[in-house]
């Protein structure tokens, strides 16, 4: 793993808990493994910077994503992302990262094609990293 | 030859029986009854008497002209009361020279003979009456024919008695289950939010511990230490609002207090007093003739300080705020009406969010989205409903209907 030399471009934040924004940045930021963590507090500011995106390769690898917020949750997110998705023209991993223990959300994101997979909070640091380096050597 | 009538009477009892235990109400056995009664004995008439207390009452009748139908006569004035009370038949070839016999009664009828047998032996709750209009003798076998039908009739009297019982206690208990459900639901949602409320500052705190211990720099390790004040505040503040949620759903022996609306309203308004200055906001108040009501003391405060300060932090940056507080009267409701001209939401794309728990609509760090929970708790806890109305920068109306409690004899 530790040969992979080809790092992850973008990666969005999603997540309004400005707490959580601050550490995520905190453990990402030192391995190394990504080029640059934007970062929104809702699914509005996140949806509306990836319209502004003109080149596929300025589109974000993953996207950690919340449920719960204000403005527009995780779950609107994904509905406006949707029919988005095919004219990207790359592919996008989604995670889902909530405090969320509600098996309604965690079966509403198993049911989306477009989730990766399902984090609930606490993430540790070495979940982080592992989620990370995971995503690089696909 | 008497073989054969027999057999077709019996036939026409078996055939009874079957409809009778389908009868799942008293006129659907009543209309089998007065048609077998008649039709197996060969008797000119027929009728359903049910006991009323100590009255004998004509519920139904078949007949080649009128009898009794509707009426009730007493027990010891009419020969179905004397069955009922002799617990036996009365089998009458003269009726005119049997003392038992109301005689003016049955003057206008055509009878001249009849058979009377109870409805239940131990303990009758009628009889059946059949009647000819020739001077006959009833023979054994229709007497026993007759018992035989009064006997099922008991029983399928006894089965719609307990069919209804039956219904009903599923009903309550079909009922019983929806509320239990739905409480079930509300709770289990309750519970998710509350994890979820106090998961994400309690996991962004374990974070911020393992990575203190992680990092060797001390500045880094202060840096992080900072980080946890907020955390905890935050923790702190939503622990306090959740224990005033959990109240509001397990008050149910509220203390009900005798209220002065304009007083309330006013001490609220006091209250709010520093909050209301700093945004420069303008409060008109407008009260019915009758300002008492009856509710909760604490209840009423807050509802009112809850949507008073709500419109007060999400007023619009673009103009001071105006809120318009409105108590009225309308049929059995007592109105309040809180409109402000502030920020507003959009009810399109959050209205069935509103209410509920966490659930914030702007970006303000104060607002946790408890509010209107509690609101809406402390309003339905008393039998009220809440609604709002509002477009987006306008502002919003918060309607709720209070019901006007009764101060003496607090219903259970």
């Amino acid at each position: 793993m530790q040969a992979e030399v080809n790092k992850i471009n973008t990666l969005y934040l999603v997540d309004d808990d400005k707490s959580f924004q601050f550490l995520a940045q905190e453990i990402i930021e030192p391995t190394n493994l990504v080029e640059e963590i934007k970062i929104f507090s809702n699914g509005l500011e996140a949806l509306n910077f990836l319209k502004s995106v003109s080149k596929p390769e300025e589109l974000p690898e993953i996207i950690l994503l919340d449920i719960n917020m204000p403005v527009m949750d995780g779950w609107e997110f994904l509905a406006e992302f949707m029919p988005l998705q095919p004219k990207l023209g790359k592919k996008i991993a989604i995670y889902i990262v909530s405090s969320s223990i509600s098996p309604a959300d965690m079966q509403r994101a198993r049911a989306t094609s477009l989730v990766t997979d399902y984090i609930i909070k606490p993430v540790s640091e070495s979940q982080f990293i592992e989620l990370v380096r995971n995503l690089k050597s696909k | 030859m008497q073989n054969t009538k027999h057999y077709k009477d019996i036939s026409k009892l078996v055939l009874a029986v079957q409809e009778l235990s389908l009868a799942r109400n008293l006129e659907g056995i009543m209309a089998i009854v007065r048609h077998v009664a008649r039709s197996i004995t060969g008797a000119d008439g027929a009728t359903f008497v049910l006991r009323d207390h100590n009255m004998c009452y004509y519920a139904d009748e078949d007949a080649i002209s009128p009898l009794w139908k509707g009426q009730r006569f007493p027990l010891e004035n009419c020969i179905s009361g004397w069955t009922m009370l002799n617990k036996e038949s009365a089998m009458i070839e003269d009726i005119y020279a049997d003392s038992r016999i109301p005689h003016e009664a049955y003057r206008p009828t055509f009878v001249k003979s009849l058979l009377m047998v109870p409805i239940r032996t131990i303990d009758p709750i009628g009889a059946i009456g059949n009647y000819w209009a020739q001077k006959h003798k009833p023979t054994d076998d229709e007497v026993t024919l007759l018992k035989a039908l009064a006997d099922i009739t008991a029983v399928s009297l006894e089965n719609v008695k307990i069919f209804h019982l039956l219904e009903k206690k599923l009903e309550e208990r079909e009922e019983m289950l929806l509320h239990v459900s739905e409480q079930n639901k509300k709770l289990e949602e309750f519970c998710y939010i509350i994890s979820h409320n106090l998961r994400a500052p309690l996991s962004n705190i374990a974070l911020l511990g393992s990575m203190i211990q992680g990092h060797e720099s001390i500045e880094k390790k202060l840096q992080y230490m900072d980080k946890l004040k907020p955390i905890t505040d935050f923790l702190n503040n939503t622990f306090d609002e959740l224990v005033q949620v959990t109240q509001v759903r397990t008050s149910n022996d509220l203390e009900i207090d005798n209220l002065n609306l304009e007083t309330e309203t006013n001490h609220v308004l006091h209250l709010l007093e520093p909050e209301i200055r700093s945004a420069r906001a303008e409060i008109k108040t407008d009260f019915p003739e009758r300002k008492s009501l009856c509710y909760p003391r604490k209840y009423l405060q807050s509802i009112i300080q809850n949507l008073v300060s709500n419109s007060i932090r999400f007023r619009s940056p673009d103009r001071y705020p105006y809120i318009h507080i409105r108590w009225f009267e309308e049929n059995e409701w007592m109105k309040l009406t809180i409109k402000d001209n502030g920020l507003g939401i959009d009810l399109k794309q959050h209205g069935e969010k509103l209410f509920k728990l966490h659930k914030t609509f702007h970006q303000h760090t104060d607002s946790k989205g408890f509010g209107l929970f509690i609101t809406k708790s402390q309003v339905e806890a008393m039998g009220g409903k809440i609604m709002a109305q509002s477009s987006p920068n306008e502002g919003s109306t918060f309607t709720v209907y209070l019901q006007k409690q009764d101060y003496a004899g607090r219903s259970e």
